[in-house]
């Protein structure tokens, strides 16, 4: 009843165009990316404001009707599934660049905007937008705020919280905050920096505040096959040890070199290769050519195939197309995709890597890696059948065993497609009771009553309204 | 001393050791406080956290002090306080070479720091004022930034785990060893900056950067510091691989040839890089009155860290205020006093001999012409100062001020964390 209440209110406010609540019009907004969690939600709302997202808000807290905010809906965690008959805010429609100011190098956006039109809006001036996750090109600026998106030029340039400065945000009681500042050196308690990457869960926000920065004077790109991964691996830890930052470290190995070389996205990845290392070098020229230099003789003393630089920025555009299709090309593979993401330090990647083949060819899974290979963020790929349920806990097997695996040697549960619902059951291995304790009390701090998407990150009900997904992995605690 | 802190004391001893505790009765007390004071200093996270239940029984605040750069700046001078010094808590946890990530506690000074690791060709990215004897845990407590923000980014990106001591005497970590991490809430930046008042800070994990193979140090001498900036602002536009671009006037030009202010740009990276950048520096008619490369083992003040902290102010704003900004502090603060604008980072540090150089300032009248510039204001060692300048622009305040003091309240219910320092009125 109060969710009826709460959407006559919801559909006087913005109209019927504007909240969609009949059931064959909420079925795409089910889930997000991550396919394996599915909940619908009572109504589907579009505000085109702040003002519209504060009154939203505060027609369901005071129904106490759960809200969940989305951007593109492209996340790879659950972040974006709406509570049980909750209400789903899609800021889509807020996509108005405000401001750039060119000469202090600072865009101000709504949280619809897309992330590559950012950049595409700013090239006028010499500027991008540096964090470029794979789904840019859809994904957007707000459900990068709230994932702290990273993306292959995360290495040198930072993931999406080095990059925003301040934010306007929502409140789950309805007041409109101001958290940050441009200018350096802001008082008080680094609100903006706990808001980045927190799934939604502690406010909506409505306005963000970018860094811009200048598009690079010189932009090279390498590519180096190798007949073992293991060599290309070391290759990329001599590297950055040697005190070369490239602009992006990529690896790919042969079951992706394969996928990718048979579909849209061909890159002219030698077929013959057991791993690709991908590097991009960005900056003044000088710098590129003596850092090409020193990762080429890294190459050739690691025994490197052969290295091919691009010789044009279509020929760069290809080499990349093949590393950011490289998801999409692996649907030839098997009807479904499950694509992990835990991070290792990077030396480790050596060792780590064989060990998760291991894993998955004792469980008779299709394994495919790419990864950030420069900060260790690993992707394993099983591409699997979801109608045969055994293979389907197989994957939720090797899901589990590859993230104790990770941790095992250091690693972390994520880094960058967040916990959202996949991986609540997994923080209890990664930190104690104490430390989810404090993260627990900083999300109460923001969102006392737990209205504001529930039952995401922390792996206890320590939310007023949890999700129950409709179809969840087995073995992966969602509660 | 009064009779509450004499029980503490004991209770301490009792709980710690004697040799955790000790008192200092005359002189420079730890933290600012008032003589006599009682010090802990514990020797791991769980006496960290001994102390603080011992303290919140007592009804005593904790004042963690590190290498005691940044004075307790407090509203409630009467609150009684024991200070928490990490000086027993400051060995290497672990230098992993490959992975340019490095653990401490929390105590380690920071030029130790960058001894232990030097050998290897990595350093720590911070820079903060008196950062000879700054520790790890003040230098993030504090967020004390410094000259290589622009290269490297802020405190927090530096940051990337962290160990506290929660007012409940809980202890609890956050973030992890990788150099990416998006695994639940990012308590290190929350921590980063938050001065004491959500936890004591017990261990931290800081990412490294390697040691540039070459740096070079280019000087512009003009007229007026307001010319420098202006030039600076060409440099800034035209060359983006800069490590760092001053603008100076008074003894922060010392070592420089020539008279009036200067600009210096810092170049860092690859021999033929820095080279190369420099030649495009020197091409660049800047219409300065002279120039000249500095040596390299010269380190003129107007890029070295802030040194001294009795007469400093700094105030920050967007990078192309910063003519403004010159404008502004000449009519109010006069020209006397040393400048050293950041021209790439928008962060003006004033200095002056005399520390009571601000008494004769409007301070109302610097604040009505800094609000429209969406000034930061910071004058560090000034008791007080911190608390007033949050409420200097309330138009341009950061929000949040409700969540603030929730958050203090549910990681440090009893506020015994550094009390007073966040007392602000909604």
């Amino acid at each position: 009843m109060a969710a009826q209440a709460c959407i006559k209110e919801l559909k006087r406010l913005l109209g019927d165009e504007r909240c969609l609540a009949e059931p064959g019009r909420l079925l795409s907004y089910e889930c997000d990316a991550l396919t394996h969690f599915k909940s619908m939600p009572s109504a589907v709302v579009l505000p085109e404001s702040t003002d519209e997202v504060q009154q939203v808000v505060r027609i369901c807290a005071r129904h106490e009707v759960p809200f969940t905010p989305r951007g593109a809906g492209t996340g790879l965690s659950g972040g974006a599934v709406p509570a049980e008959g909750g209400v789903l805010i899609e800021c889509s429609r807020m996509r108005r660049v405000l401001e750039v100011d060119v000469e202090n190098r600072i865009a101000r956006v709504e949280p619809g905007v897309i992330n590559a039109h950012l950049s595409q809006q700013v090239a006028e001036h010499g500027l991008a937008y540096a964090p470029d996750p794979s789904s840019q090109t859809v994904c957007t600026l707000g459900g990068n705020v709230a994932e702290n998106s990273g993306g292959p030029h995360c290495l040198k340039h930072g993931a999406t919280t080095n990059h925003i400065l301040a934010l306007r945000m929502v409140m789950p009681d309805g007041e409109v905050v101001e958290l940050g500042t441009p200018v350096a050196g802001a008082a008080g308690l680094d609100l903006r920096g706990v808001v980045l990457g927190s799934e939604g869960t502690l406010g909506i926000v409505t306005e963000i505040t970018c860094r811009l920065v200048p598009v690079p004077e010189c932009i090279e790109t390498l590519l180096a096959p190798f007949d073992s991964m293991g060599a290309a691996c070391t290759a990329v830890s001599r590297i950055v040890a040697a005190g070369i930052i490239p602009a992006a470290l990529e690896a790919l190995d042969e079951r992706t070199i394969a996928a990718v070389e048979a579909s849209v996205y061909r890159a002219g990845y030698p077929d013959d290769a057991a791993a690709v290392i991908l590097v991009e070098l960005d900056g003044h020229p000088a710098r590129v050519e003596a850092e090409r230099e020193q990762i080429h003789a890294i190459f050739r003393d690691m025994g490197a195939l052969s290295i091919e630089t691009a010789r044009d920025p279509e020929h760069a555009e290809q080499l990349w197309k093949g590393r950011k299709g490289a998801f999409g090309a692996m649907g030839r593979l098997a009807p479904d995709l499950y694509v992990q993401d835990a991070v290792v330090p990077r030396s480790k990647l050596p060792e780590v890597l064989p060990e998760i083949g291991r894993i998955c060819d004792g469980l008779g899974l299709k394994l495919a890696n790419v990864f950030h290979a420069g900060e260790g963020n690993l992707h394993p790929n099983i591409s699997y059948d979801g109608r045969d349920a055994a293979e389907v806990e197989k994957v939720v097997q090797a899901g589990q065993q590859i993230i104790e695996l990770c941790l095992s040697v250091g690693g972390v549960l994520s880094g960058e497609h967040g916990i959202g619902l996949e991986k609540q059951g997994f923080m209890k291995l990664m930190f104690s009771d104490d430390d989810l304790e404090s993260m627990a009390r900083v999300r109460a701090a923001f969102n006392p009553t737990g209205i504001l998407n529930p039952g995401k990150i922390l792996p206890t009900p320590r939310a007023c309204v949890e999700v129950k997904p409709v179809h969840r992995l087995p073995g992966v605690d969602a509660s | 001393m009064t009779e509450v802190f004499s029980n503490t004391d004991e209770l301490l001893r009792a709980a710690l050791g004697a040799d955790a505790v000790y008192v200092v009765t005359e002189g420079d007390a730890p933290g600012a406080l008032p003589t006599p004071t009682i010090v802990v200093a514990p020797a791991s996270a769980e006496q960290v956290a001994e102390a603080v239940r011992v303290a919140t029984d007592a009804g005593v605040g904790i004042v963690p002090v590190g290498g005691d750069t940044a004075p307790r700046r407090s509203r409630n001078e009467d609150f009684p306080c024991v200070a928490l010094s990490l000086e027993r808590m400051s060995g290497v946890v672990e230098h992993a070479v490959e992975d340019l990530v490095f653990t401490a506690q929390a105590g380690l000074v920071l030029t130790e720091a960058q001894a232990a690791i030097a050998a290897h060709g990595h350093r720590v990215p911070l820079a903060p004022p008196l950062a000879a004897r700054a520790t790890l845990g003040g230098i993030v407590a504090c967020s004390a930034e410094g000259p290589t923000r622009n290269a490297y980014g802020s405190v927090r990106d530096q940051v990337l785990g962290i160990q506290v001591v929660h007012g409940d005497g809980r202890i609890s970590r956050a973030g992890g060893r990788v150099v990416k991490n998006v695994t639940g809430y990012d308590l290190c930046r929350l921590y980063t900056g938050s001065r004491g008042v959500l936890g004591v800070i017990t261990e931290l994990t800081l990412r490294l950067r390697p040691i540039e193979p070459a740096a070079c140090r280019l000087a512009w001498r003009f007229p007026r510091i307001e010319d420098a900036w202006n030039a600076g602002m060409t440099l800034r536009r035209d060359i983006p691989a800069l490590y760092g671009l001053h603008a100076a006037r008074g003894t922060a030009t010392d070592g420089i040839s020539g008279e009036g202010a200067a600009l210096v740009a810092t170049l860092r990276g690859p021999e033929a890089f820095v080279e190369a950048l420099g030649a495009s520096c020197w091409e660049h008619d800047l219409g300065a009155a002279s120039q000249e490369v500095l040596q390299p083992d010269a380190v003129p003040a107007i890029i070295g860290p802030v040194s001294a902290l009795d007469a400093w102010l700094r105030v920050c704003v967007l990078p192309a205020d910063g003519g403004r900004l010159l404008t502004t502090l000449a009519q109010r603060i006069g020209d006397d006093a040393d400048l050293v604008l950041d021209v790439l980072g928008g962060v003006c540090d004033v200095t002056h001999e005399d520390p009571g150089f601000l008494d004769p300032v409007d301070e109302t009248a610097l604040g009505a012409d800094l609000e429209p510039l969406c000034a930061q204001v910071d004058r560090p060692g000034d008791p007080g100062f911190h608390l007033r300048r949050l409420h200097l622009f309330p138009s341009t305040r950061p929000g949040g001020v409700n969540v603030m003091q929730a958050l203090m309240r549910s990681l440090d219910p009893a506020g015994v964390l550094n009390p007073g320092r966040y007392e602000v009125a909604p």
